[in-house]
């Protein structure tokens, strides 16, 4: 009866549709078959998980573009085939087996960080979800900076600045990286939209009550208006890093222009 | 130096992000409870908590501390015990008198008295606040006028009264109750929360109450959200039979049982109920938690539903229930896959219940090959492959395939599990009377009695008789014990009982347990019938 009449299910689909797209308009996610505000979910939901994902970026990174420097200087040495080796045998793993071993060595065992992540979230207890998450993601952004610092090393524009007489430092650092990074800002852009994905897993295993985990629960339970509005918003909040993210060629590289 | 102010920007940027993700988070709450409380794992309820509108587990668990009813269950003995009621007396099942126990209070202060339990009741019953516990107050006289009746597609008119004819104040303390027919067990019923008490501000702001219950328990909400848990203090001025010994609940929200099991080893957990399956194999949580896992048994029951319909003549002849139940090897599956948690079933109501018989289902329960083969010899054979449904979504799945090896292995028959999409497609192709094989039925108690594994299941207008069995001699009996006192009414049921081995319209497989584990500093977990962990007989090492 009430039920009936506030979700509309008296009404085709097509005009249950129209007037979800009227309400979404207007930031007004809808209230779930359980009768809590989307919204007020999301919004207590979002902050862990851009927490989680913002950290891991920055592990990413950190990671991913020093190894893939430190790779690229030295192609083929000790180092490089080291990395790359050990970077296959962690993106062989499972995002979940990843997240359990972790959890059960660090946590359980050997009792460095916590097992699980209270509500709200320190930086503490995100590191070791984090640092799982970064995991997988980095080899593919060192590989990515290792072959473009590679490729820009052997450019005229490098040779140029050594021959300026540059210290080498200067020139890997400022010439050869810069130029090497729209490939690797391009990969961590799309990446992010695939750490929130991931985040499901390691949301679930370390109990974060984010984004992840209320999808999951949400799902489980069939509660499609709240699957509809989470899955809405990351769709929004990934289109807008990628926007963030085309702008910013323009400041790596000065030939790329918007008018 | 266009590049270096670059990079100084870059370093800045950065660090005013990892500056933001530090000032974005408190100091981390601290994981290690304040000293005489405990931990509890908890899951984050579907709605408003509501006594009469809350069903599911989670919502459930979080209410249940914080109420008291007009009787309770005692976790130890499974009896039924007064708790507000000073006495609830009747001559005939049909008016009963309850006189209350003056002084037992609710949270905020108020006494509880006899128009809250009975304003309480008609607020639930009545049709427009659509509670989920609506139809519990269907055997008070006076309920349909609340709830009016209308066509197909029609929406049902608005109730005339408020309040039902067959509930009546008679003084602060005691009120009478008219009950359409008469019910034997009714007490044994009042120990549901639909029919616990509501205190006066319930009525001026449900959705208040519902993010903040008020309740007669012995504890009282403190604080608390759907997402970050609860914490439930004991409640100094409860006057009931359940006392606490410890100070509080510490209700944390997890959304894997996984995760709050990593929590319980490592020690930030006092108290977790259903170990996760993975760690039950080759009992690896024994091994984890090294004498501080407990087993108990758990008021439930499952079985193998059977059609009673036309879509499968051949299920319709006993002999071939009884083969198929007589083919099912209950022992190893119980041994096997739950790692011999739980116990074959050998009756239709589960152990620990008021009424509860070993062996009502005689022979027909027992693994006996041979006797299954004459059994469907005897039936003329059987035809065909045994289809057996199930939810895909649910965790039957194992267990369905060992039964339905087993019959193949015995009968020589061939027997399919197939899966249905959910749940929900499940539950409506099992109503519709189209289904032609067995499939998962499980039973959990309301109330602990016998009349509640039998009446909503086998009796004609059962609301869970999903196989639409009838039988006019098991119906005849159920009428006759609810003439009768509850004693005698008990004996009967459990002649009515009896009386299913003719029919088999389930198959009774297994009567699962419960598993809890706990911390180094707690001590005595007692488990209620229904799965709850009785927080007042907790006992916490010094």
């Amino acid at each position: 009866m009430a039920a009936t009449e506030e979700f509309k299910l008296d009404q085709p689909l097509i005009v249950r549709y129209g007037y979800y797209l009227a309400d979404l308009g207007r930031g007004y996610l809808g209230h779930s078959f359980t009768g809590r505000d989307v919204s007020e979910q999301l919004l207590a939901a979002f902050p862990a998980t851009i927490r989680l994902a913002l950290l891991a970026v920055l592990i990413e990174v950190l990671l991913g573009v020093t190894i893939g420097v430190f790779a690229a200087l030295r192609p083929g040495r000790t180092f490089d085939t080291t990395t790359t080796l050990i970077g296959l045998v962690i993106i062989a793993f499972p995002g979940f087996v990843v997240a359990n071993l972790a959890q059960l060595v660090f946590g359980v065992r050997l009792g460095w960080f916590p097992v699980t992540v209270s509500d709200p979230t320190s930086l503490y207890e995100l590191l070791l979800p984090a640092i799982v998450l970064a995991l997988a993601h980095q080899v593919t952004l060192s590989r990515l900076t290792r072959s473009a610092v590679i490729e820009s090393m052997q450019s005229d524009y490098v040779r140029t600045a050594r021959t300026k007489g540059l210290s080498e430092a200067r020139v890997v650092g400022v010439h050869a990286l810069r130029n090497s990074l729209i490939p690797a800002v391009t990969y961590v852009g799309k990446d992010i939209g695939g750490l929130m994905a991931g985040a499901v897993v390691v949301e679930g295993v370390f109990n974060i009550s984010g984004v992840g985990g209320l999808i999951v629960q949400s799902i489980r339970s069939h509660d499609g208006i709240t699957i509809v509005g989470a899955v809405t918003v990351i769709v929004v909040a990934y289109l807008v890093i990628n926007l963030l993210v085309d702008l910013s060629y323009a400041l790596l590289d000065p030939r790329i222009h918007y008018d | 130096m266009k590049q270096s102010r670059f990079l100084v920007g870059a370093a800045l940027q950065a660090a005013a992000m990892v500056g933001a993700l530090a000032a974005g988070t408190t100091a981390g709450q601290a994981q290690t409870s304040q000293p005489g409380w405990v931990s509890v794992s908890a899951c984050t309820p579907a709605g408003p908590l509501i006594p009469t509108n809350t069903n599911e587990t989670c919502g459930s668990d979080i209410l249940q501390p914080i109420l008291a009813g007009l009787v309770a269950n005692d976790a130890k003995t499974g009896a039924i015990i007064d708790d507000i009621a000073l006495s609830i007396t009747t001559t005939d099942n049909t008016t009963w008198t309850i006189k209350l126990r003056p002084g037992r209070k609710f949270h905020d202060g108020t006494e509880v008295l006899a128009r809250n339990f009975v304003d309480a009741w008609n607020w639930a019953a009545y049709g427009p606040n659509g509670q989920s516990n609506n139809d519990w107050f269907s055997i008070i006289t006076g309920y349909g006028d609340l709830n009016p009746k209308a066509a197909k597609g029609e929406k049902p008119p608005v109730p005339a009264t408020k309040a039902m004819s067959g509930l009546k104040v008679i003084n602060d303390h005691e009120f009478q109750v008219e009950l359409k027919l008469p019910v034997p067990v009714f007490k044994s019923q009042l120990s549901y929360k639909a029919f616990y008490p509501m205190p006066d501000s319930f009525f001026a702001d449900p959705a208040a109450f519902g993010r903040k219950p008020i309740g007669a328990g012995p504890f009282q909400l403190v604080s608390g959200t759907p997402d970050t848990g609860y914490k439930l203090a004991a409640f100094p001025g409860y006057g009931g039979p359940a006392k606490p010994s410890i100070k509080g609940v510490d209700l944390r929200i997890y959304t894997s049982r996984e995760a709050a099991y990593n929590d319980l080893v490592a020690g930030n957990l006092d108290l977790l109920r259903d170990i996760p399956a993975s760690k039950l194999v080759a009992d690896l949580w024994k091994r984890d938690l090294r004498g501080r896992a407990v087993i108990q048994p758990r008021a439930n029951i499952q079985a193998l539903g059977m059609p009673y319909t036309d879509a499968n003549q051949q299920m319709l002849k006993p002999a071939i229930r009884q083969a198929l139940s007589m083919a099912i090897d209950r022992k190893s599956i119980v041994d096997i896959l739950f790692n011999g948690i739980g116990q074959p079933a050998t009756g239709w109501v589960p152990p620990g219940v008021e009424g509860y018989q070993a062996g009502a289902c005689g022979e027909y329960c027992s693994f006996n090959p041979e006797k299954a083969k004459d059994l469907l010899a005897k039936a003329g054979g059987y035809k065909g492959d045994i289809k057996l449904y199930y939810a895909g979504d649910s965790e039957v799945k194992s267990a369905m395939d060992a039964v339905c090896n087993s019959i193949q292995n015995v009968l020589g028959l061939t027997c399919v599990t197939s899966a249905l999409s959910d749940n929900a497609t499940f539950r409506s192709y099992t109503r519709s009377g189209k289904v032609d094989g067995p499939f998962p039925s499980n039973w959990t108690m309301d109330y602990p009695s016998i009349d509640n594994a039998l009446v909503p299941l086998y009796s004609k207008e059962g609301t869970s008789n999903r196989g639409a069995y009838e039988s006019a001699a098991f119906d005849a009996l159920l009428d006759k014990a609810a003439k009768e006192d509850s004693a005698t009414a008990i004996k009967t049921y459990q002649e009515a009982e009896r009386l299913l081995t003719a029919d088999m319209p389930r198959v009774p497989l297994w009567n699962p347990a419960m598993t809890v584990g706990h911390s180094p500093k707690v001590r005595q977990v007692t488990l209620y019938t229904n799965g709850r962990i009785d927080y007042s007989a907790l006992a916490l090492k010094e």
